[in-house]
């Protein structure tokens, strides 16, 4: 009996551990966003040293950041409690998606992360009063950047995540070199010098070149930040010609694949990059330090300049349980993002300033590689949403390039690389965790065919023709049980696992596409033993069902 | 005399042969420890360069990695977590292996036979369950120094392996005759087996103590974005940024030397017990 009472003790013992830990998780999840009735809150009778705001930003920026927290305080009389910690942009946005709850109250990223932001519920929107503020003070772009779908989610901080061209002066030393390839690989190469541009393996460096000769790739998403459909011409007689400009300088003897103003230090005399390189390219070149725009390339007779991305750095703010806390970290990050603090930071660190009355002071105008990033920015494309498979299916086009080991390459040579391109894209928003047409219905089914489950049958194993997984012709034998009828689908990443007969996200197909008896694809037949067919190899899917 | 001489020059072309391949392979292995040992000396500036000796020397980055950054408090975060790991971890394992080599019990089989199956998953497959558990106990950011101990320690009794094996070999008689003079379980662990197995003790202290030193993903995940909750691999890759490198680089390398030397002097002091270790368990007595 005693070993009995143990067991018994150590089993409740567990137990209550177990529930003391999911006691934890409930009491720490977090709310939606609450942003407008928050920010709205009065917060004048309030005692601020309750509140702890957490802020990520950079690590250049923490003592910056610190001290303007400080000034906040002090000019709004409050004591709140404020914690900075150094985490990097890209690091903030991941870490923010891992675990909203334990992310910081206010982060600095960049804003090719919003979409991913937002769909993971960790960007609270802008009260519509400062929203106005932020549209009146920053440049359009910022606030086109910051936006999800007509909302602004983030407060603008810089206007600078761009790239244009440093040059060794001692090398380049007639500069009208700069304004052409053909001409710029020639004076690098007989200088024995070389072009790092990192073309090879960065998306972002590469769509320069598409950009040029009018490519454009715009993906669209819903309002929860989910990919829903994309514009892209790079695989269009544009692409081809700007493939042709890439594969001049990526399979010339003086193409480096980097990015790094470190590599003045090496043997190049041209480097693309932004202004984070600053420092250190000055540094490197000391007297001989130079910036300017990109160049143009020349192909078929035609000159395209070459384009880029114009980025921007935001500021988000989580959503809070805590009213006065949420409405105090939207004031503090307007206060962050405000004239005075981008003002100091471009003083301080070198930011470009996103804010209009900054971007107009004699400092900035006057400040060298902000002026040679405005005039990039002629010809640049603000930076959208993109997926993040779209920058890995787009690096492979530089690497493709410059695997043809030719300055001239075919056409058909190009073609079939942006053919690969194509596909992939494609089978970005495709790449669904089961890439199968399925029948599902809510309803008590059982079906003639053997592996399927109850109320979900994977169709594409029984496909009769086509190697494409989406085209086909598939035929079923199915008993049909229930009252309410069944579906057939084809589900991709965002849906997985969100589909029933009531409300199926079946993104790729129109409503009632498929099916036409109930509509909305819902197909109604009497309890019974059918033959199902789905073909999906003309322009709309076709199902048949007929009575055995 | 002709044959002899012929034995001789084929021993030495042999020699010759064998050493040149054995120095090739030292240099090429030895390149990336003398690459970052000259780097960190490197102060004319400090991004990377295209080349390796040093223009100019000093202990600028060295001086800068203690009073500028936030090197030092990591670097104490992850001796604390090696020093607690390398005592706690022993004695778990000392405690399982004994339990396992000497004891007979029921389910002792089975056991042993689960823990085997339990080995054969990764140990990050439960690093989001973990992360959670430890975030409802308040064991991550600013806490993920105890946390990352417990996390090291509770798993470590699976890694009995080796030091079973060893105290395998040790003659189960010793115990007995030390049993029948009376002593109990513990003075027979104490006074009899332990000290026969200093070598497999100081390889599993060695092994626990460099483990924390090399690990980033549980160390990242548990810090999560707090920069006081960093161990030194998770703190030195913030560094690897586009925005922070060229100014970090040289910082960076002077970093590894850092983490090599209290690794590099434990090991020196016991190394002669390390081979011993490694190969003691392989022997079946």
């Amino acid at each position: 009996m005693k070993t009995n009472w143990r067991r018994i003790l150590a089993v409740l013992l567990s137990a209550i551990m177990l529930l003391s830990l999911v006691a934890c998780g409930d009491s720490s999840s977090d709310s939606g966003s609450n942003s407008d009735s928050s920010a709205n809150t009065d917060t004048s009778d309030v005692d601020t040293s309750t509140i702890s705001i957490t802020v990520w930003c950079p690590e250049a920026a923490v003592d910056l950041t610190t001290s303007q927290l400080a000034a906040y305080n002090e000019a709004n009389g409050t004591s709140i409690n404020f914690t900075v910690e150094a985490v990097g942009e890209g690091e903030a946005a991941t870490n923010m998606i891992t675990d909203v709850t334990a992310g910081a109250d206010i982060y600095f990223f960049a804003q090719d992360q919003l979409a991913r932001l937002v769909q993971a519920g960790a960007l609270t929107q802008v009260s519509s009063s400062l929203a106005d503020t932020i549209t009146s003070e920053n440049d359009a772009g910022s606030v086109a950047a910051a936006t999800v779908s007509g909302s602004i989610y983030a407060f603008p901080l810089t206007a600078d995540n761009g790239y244009f061209v440093y040059y060794d002066k001692s090398v380049i030393t007639d500069e009208s070199v700069l304004e052409d390839q053909t001409a710029l690989i020639e004076a690098v190469s007989a200088a024995g010098k070389t072009i790092a541009f990192e073309l090879t393996d960065s998306g972002w460096y590469a769509a320069a070149y598409f950009f040029a000769t009018g490519c454009v790739s715009d993906w669209s998403t819903d309002d929860d930040g989910t990919f829903t459909g994309y514009t892209d011409t790079f695989n269009s007689d544009a692409g081809i010609i700007a493939a042709k400009g890439m594969a001049e300088l990526v399979n010339s003897s003086v193409f480096v694949n980097s990015s790094s103003a470190a590599s003045f230090s090496s043997d190049a005399a041209v480097v693309v990059t932004g202004t984070w390189d600053y420092a250190t390219a000055s540094e490197a070149l000391g007297e001989n330090f130079g910036c300017t725009d990109l160049w143009s390339f020349t192909v078929d007779g035609e000159t395209y300049h070459l384009g880029s991305y114009s980025g921007y750095k935001l500021l988000g703010v989580k959503p809070q349980t805590d009213a006065t806390k949420a409405a105090y970290c939207q004031s503090v990050a307007a206060y962050l993002s405000s004239e005075e603090c981008q003002q100091e930071r471009f003083e301080t660190l070198g930011w470009g300033p996103s804010n209009v009355n900054v971007q107009a002071s004699d400092a900035v105008q006057e400040d060298v590689a902000l002026a040679a990033l405005s005039a990039q920015n002629e010809y640049s494309t603000p930076q959208g949403q993109y997926p993040n498979a779209w920058w890995d299916t787009s690096k492979a086009i530089g690497a493709s390039i410059q695997a043809l080991g030719t300055t001239d390459p075919s056409d058909s040579d190009l073609q079939a690389i942006l053919d690969t391109y194509t596909a992939g894209i494609e089978s970005i928003l495709s790449s669904a965790s089961t890439q199968n047409w399925v029948i599902v219905g809510d309803m008590d089914v059982s079906w003639s065919c053997t592996g399927g489950e109850n109320g979900e049958y994977v169709l594409t194993e029984n496909q009769v023709e086509s190697d494409d997984p989406y085209v086909g012709i598939w035929e079923y034998d199915i008993t049909v049980t229930g009252e309410s009828g069944f579906r057939v689908v084809m589900y991709g990443a965002w849906d997985a696992g969100d589909y029933d007969a009531s409300g199926i996200g079946y993104s790729h197909l129109a409503e009632g596409s498929v099916g036409t008896e109930g509509g909305d694809n819902n197909i109604v037949v009497d309890p019974g033993s059918y033959h199902v067919t789905l073909d999906t190899t003309g322009d709309t899917p076709v199902i048949t069902v007929t009575a055995n | 005399m002709k044959k002899a001489s012929s034995i001789r020059r084929n021993r030495i072309m042999g020699n010759t042969a064998i050493y040149i391949i054995l120095i090739v392979m030292s240099i090429v292995w030895l390149i990336p420890f003398v690459f970052i040992l000259l780097q960190s000396f490197r102060t004319e500036n400090t991004w990377m360069v295209g080349y390796v000796i040093p223009q100019q020397w000093g202990f600028d980055n060295y001086i800068n990695l203690f009073t500028q950054t936030s090197f030092l408090q990591w670097y104490k975060n992850t001796l604390i977590i090696a020093c607690f790991n390398a005592v706690l971890q022993t004695l778990m394992v000392m405690m399982m292996s004994y339990a396992l080599s000497r004891l007979r019990f029921k389910g002792r089989k089975f056991l042993m036979n689960a823990m085997l199956v339990l080995g054969m998953f990764p140990g990050f497959l439960t690093m989001i369950i973990l992360y959670y558990v430890l975030k409802g106990m308040g064991l991550t950011q600013s806490g993920a120094v105890p946390g990352l101990i417990l996390v090291y320690f509770a798993s470590s009794g699976m890694g009995y392996y080796v030091f079973k094996g060893f105290l395998d070999t040790i003659p189960k008689s010793l115990d007995e005759a030390a049993r029948v003079d009376g002593a109990t379980r513990f003075q027979v662990m104490r006074k009899v087996v332990l000290p026969l197995s200093k070598p497999i003790v100081i390889y599993t202290v060695l092994t626990a103590f460099m483990a924390p030193w090399a690990d980033y993903i549980f160390a990242s995940y548990i810090a999560f974005g707090t920069s006081s909750g960093y161990n030194v691999a998770v703190g030195l890759y913030s560094w690897l940024t586009k925005d922070m490198i060229n100014s970090n680089y040289t910082l960076f390398c002077a970093g590894g030397v850092c983490i090599a030397i209290p690794i590099t002097i434990l090991f020196m002091c016991l190394q002669k017990y390390y081979v011993e270790g490694v190969t003691g368990g392989a022997v079946k007595g």
